[in-house]
Formats: C-alpha cells, sequence, structure tokens
C-alpha cells in the first residue's frame, strides 16, 4: 500500500535532503526568534545583515542538496596540489 | 560597533592558550610526525619563533590604533571600501577554522566513545552549547577560560609525567636523519594552527593592559608549545616515529596507554575532557570574533543577532564541506596551511607596512593602566 505523505514529509522519509530541511526549520525558528522582534524594532540595518546571513546558510544546504561542491571543497580542490607537492 | 566588554591580562594568556591546546589535542601532531618524524618537535620550536615575531606586529598595531581591532583598522588604513574586503578576511577565516575544529572534534568523539551517535547529532549539540557561549559575551567566554585553563594545564602536565616510564630515548634519535626539508617544511604547518592566536588582534582593543598585549602572547604560545613539543616527543618516544605517524591521534593513544600499576587506569577520558572543553571555548572565541568582525564591517550597533545565523553556518560547513574523515585530513595537512598563512601573516603584514608607509595612525584614545 502506497502512502501519500506531504511533500516536505517525503523529502524525510528519503533520507537524502535531511540538512536542507533541518537548515529550514532552524531558519524558521531563528527568524521567529530574532527577526520578527528586529522588525518591530525597525531594526533594518540589523535585519538585512542577519537576512543575508540566513541567505547565506540556506544557500549552502541547497548547494549541498544538489550535490554540488562547497566553498572549503572548492578551496581545497584548487590548493591541494600546491600542498601535495611541499608535503610529499 | 564597539565591543564595551573588559577582559584582564590573565584571561587574555587563557583564552590564547585554550586555542593552541585545543588543537594539540586533534590529529595535528600526529600529521606533523607523519611528515617531519622524530624531528618534529624542531618544527613546533621554529613555529614559535616565527609566531612572536608575528605577534610583535600584531601587539604594535594594537597599539599604534588604540581601540581598534584588525578588522577595524583595516578600515581605516586601507580606506572604506578596500578595507572592509580586506577585514572581512579576518572574520571569515575564523568562521571557517571554528567549522574545522568542530568537525575534527566531533569526528574524534563520533570514532572513539560514541560510535552510535550520528555526527550531525553531536555537532548540532555543540553548536548550540556555543551559540549560547557567545550569546552570553565574551566576558563570559573569557572567564570560563580562566577558570578551565589551569585544569588545562595541570592535567596536560600530569599526562606528561604518568607518560615519561615508558618512553624510550633512543627512539628520539637520530635528528635530521632526512634533511632540514620534513622539519622546516614541518615549521608553517604547525604555525598556520598556532597562529590562530592572532585572535590576539580582536583581544587587544577588550583587554584592560592593551600593552601586554605581547606579554599574554608570548607567555601563552610559550607554554603552549611546550605542550606540543612535549606531547610530540613523548608520543615519538612510547610509540616510535613511524607508528605514531601512522595514528589517528597518538595524544590519544599515549593518554591510553598511562596507568599506574592497577589503581589509575583509563586515564584518556581526562584526555577527552582537555580536548572537547578547550575545542569548546576555542569556537566560542572563533564564532565570538566572526560575529564582532561581521558587526563592525556592517556597522551593527551589537553582534547578538548574528549568532545564530552565523552558528548555523558554521554547521552546515561542517556537516557538507567534508564527505569523510579522509577529506577533513587532507585539507588539513595539504590546504589549510595557505589559507592560514595568507591571512594570519600576508594580510597582516600588508596592512602592517601601510600604516607604516602612509604614516596613519589611530585616534589617541585614554588606554587603561
Amino acid at each position: 500500500m502506497v502512502t501519500e505523505y506531504p511533500i516536505v514529509l517525503s523529502l524525510w522519509k528519503k533520507g537524502e535532503n535531511d540538512l536542507l530541511i533541518i537548515t529550514i526549520f532552524a531558519v524558521i525558528l531563528i527568524f521567529c526568534a530574532y527577526g520578527l522582534h528586529m522588525i518591530k524594532n525597525k531594526l533594518w540595518r540589523e535585519l538585512s545583515v542577519f537576512g543575508f546571513l540566513i541567505g547565506i546558510s540556506l544557500f549552502l544546504a541547497i548547494v549541498n542538496a544538489l550535490d554540488m561542491k562547497g566553498p572549503i571543497a572548492l578551496m581545497d580542490d584548487f590548493l591541494s596540489p600546491y600542498g601535495k607537492a611541499i608535503f610529499k | 560597533m564597539k565591543e564595551k566588554c573588559i577582559i584582564s591580562t590573565n584571561q587574555f594568556v587563557w583564552m590564547l592558550f585554550s586555542i593552541i591546546t585545543s588543537f594539540t589535542a586533534l590529529q595535528i601532531p600526529g600529521l606533523l610526525i607523519s611528515h617531519a618524524g622524530r624531528d618534529s618537535w624542531m618544527s613546533v620550536i621554529g613555529a614559535w619563533f616565527i609566531d612572536l615575531l608575528l605577534a610583535m606586529v600584531y601587539a604594535y598595531m594594537g597599539l599604534r590604533f588604540p581601540g581598534q581591532n584588525m578588522v577595524q583598522y583595516s578600515m581605516t588604513i586601507l580606506g572604506k571600501y578596500v578595507g572592509r574586503i580586506v577585514g572581512i578576511m579576518f572574520p571569515l577565516f575564523f568562521l571557517m577554522t571554528a567549522s574545522l575544529l568542530m568537525r575534527s572534534l566531533s569526528a574524534l568523539l563520533v570514532n572513539l566513545f560514541l560510535p552510535r551517535t550520528p555526527m550531525v547529532v553531536v555537532l548540532g549539540l555543540g553548536y548550540v552549547l556555543i551559540a549560547y557561549g557567545v550569546s552570553k559575551g565574551i566576558e563570559v567566554i573569557a572567564r570560563t577560560c580562566e577558570a578551565l585553563g589551569p585544569i588545562y594545564l595541570i592535567s596536560m602536565i600530569i599526562l606528561l609525567f604518568m607518560g615519561i616510564p615508558e618512553v624510550k630515548l633512543h627512539r628520539l634519535k637520530p635528528l635530521l636523519v632526512e634533511g632540514v626539508y620534513p622539519f622546516l617544511t614541518g615549521i608553517p604547518f604547525i604555525l598556520s594552527f598556532i597562529g590562530i592566536c592572532i585572535i590576539m588582534g580582536m583581544y587587544i582593543p577588550i583587554c584592560n593592559r592593551p600593552k601586554n598585549g605581547f606579554l599574554a602572547k608570548f607567555i601563552a604560545v610559550s607554554i603552549g608549545a611546550t605542550t606540543i613539543a612535549g606531547s610530540l616527543c613523548l608520543a615519538i618516544g612510547t610509540f616510535g616515529s613511524e607508528q605514531a605517524g601512522n595514528m589517528l591521534n597518538p595524544s590519544f593513544q599515549l593518554a591510553r596507554s598511562v596507568h599506574i600499576g592497577t589503581v589509575i587506569e583509563r586515564v584518556e577520558i581526562l584526555w577527552l575532557m582537555i580536548s572537547i572543553g578547550a575545542g569548546a571555548m576555542t569556537c566560542a572565541n572563533l564564532i565570538w570574533a566572526f560575529n564582532l568582525g561581521i558587526a563592525q564591517i556592517t556597522g551593527l550597533s551589537t553582534y547578538k543577532p548574528l549568532i545564530w545565523p552565523s552558528v548555523l553556518i558554521a554547521f552546515i560547513l561542517s556537516v557538507t564541506c567534508f564527505d569523510s574523515n579522509i577529506d577533513v585530513f587532507n585539507f588539513t595537512f595539504y590546504s589549510y596551511m595557505f589559507i592560514a598563512l595568507f591571512v594570519q601573516s600576508g594580510l597582516e603584514m600588508l596592512l602592517f607596512i601601510s600604516a607604516l608607509i602612509s604614516g596613519k595612525r589611530g585616534k589617541k584614545t585614554q588606554l587603561l593602566s
């Protein structure tokens, strides 16, 4: 018998996008805890930097979900040949 | 923004000591032994000396630009736009190091003590703890380091002394059997880890005696380097350089081998306490420095709203950037050194030379005596 899951739960069930789902939940929680307070107090500069950092975290989680390389792995690809030449 | 907290010189020393200790406890000594063999302790001495030269530059810049950390004085020296580009590299480096350190610590915990626990859980709990610590401010982190630092040091000394009976001195000889290349190339490798103490540039403006910046760094790095060199000699003297170089974590194996009769055994838990405690404090320091730097570059009044987003980024980096522990080792061994030396030495020397050429100085403020 095939059970119909909502999209989020079906993603969770596959176990492939756990990190993305965890990140989305964390973003919602962090936004509720701090973002709403900043909107209420009209701290627009703080909110924009806060939003930018949250956006980076979501971007990194999406990059991972799409099986693309992260920033540290890209730096590693670029630098490791030089390291291997020194540390034979 | 200007950080209003004040830390004492004593706290300054213990914070830097915790940072050095945290890397000693990880796979770094093993990697150094695998590269430099019996000469690895000489690499530590070389790195200690170069790090002190670097500390002189950081201390001088801290006094030349009173009340400013390296992120702030990069904007003073190089201007609003170029200064921001250079200045943001320090916080980004701190964030990368924090995620790398947490990943290594979690790998250690999962591999050695919690094999059935997913690493994501260990990392997540660790980051929640760190975010809580950072949200309390640098003074709380400093007080914690001041309380735990001496315990780490005493525990380390006890562990080292308990390991001495197992040491065979002939395993430490002969020296320089493969020439000077391994030990010379080992210097920048270990320097890139000891050099994380460039975070002193963030502490000097908040220290109650900024003039003691160099002294604090000298004491902390000297104790730290002695501890690292001691543990390297002990590991090589106990296991031999070939075996110690192939170990995932020679310090852990050393702690495991220590016993006094059948009365005192399994002291590796003491070693674990040191490494996890120092690692968590180091990560808290690094995340604090990242948040403060970003808040200063973007002109925020406080860094507090940025703590949880930055911890989330560090968490995602720790989880996603390395597929396995082998990848962590490869990055640590082959790539990290270049990034670290570029930020720790290259950028700071650029700022130092630019300040000397342009003759720029910070505004004189009332320094606390």
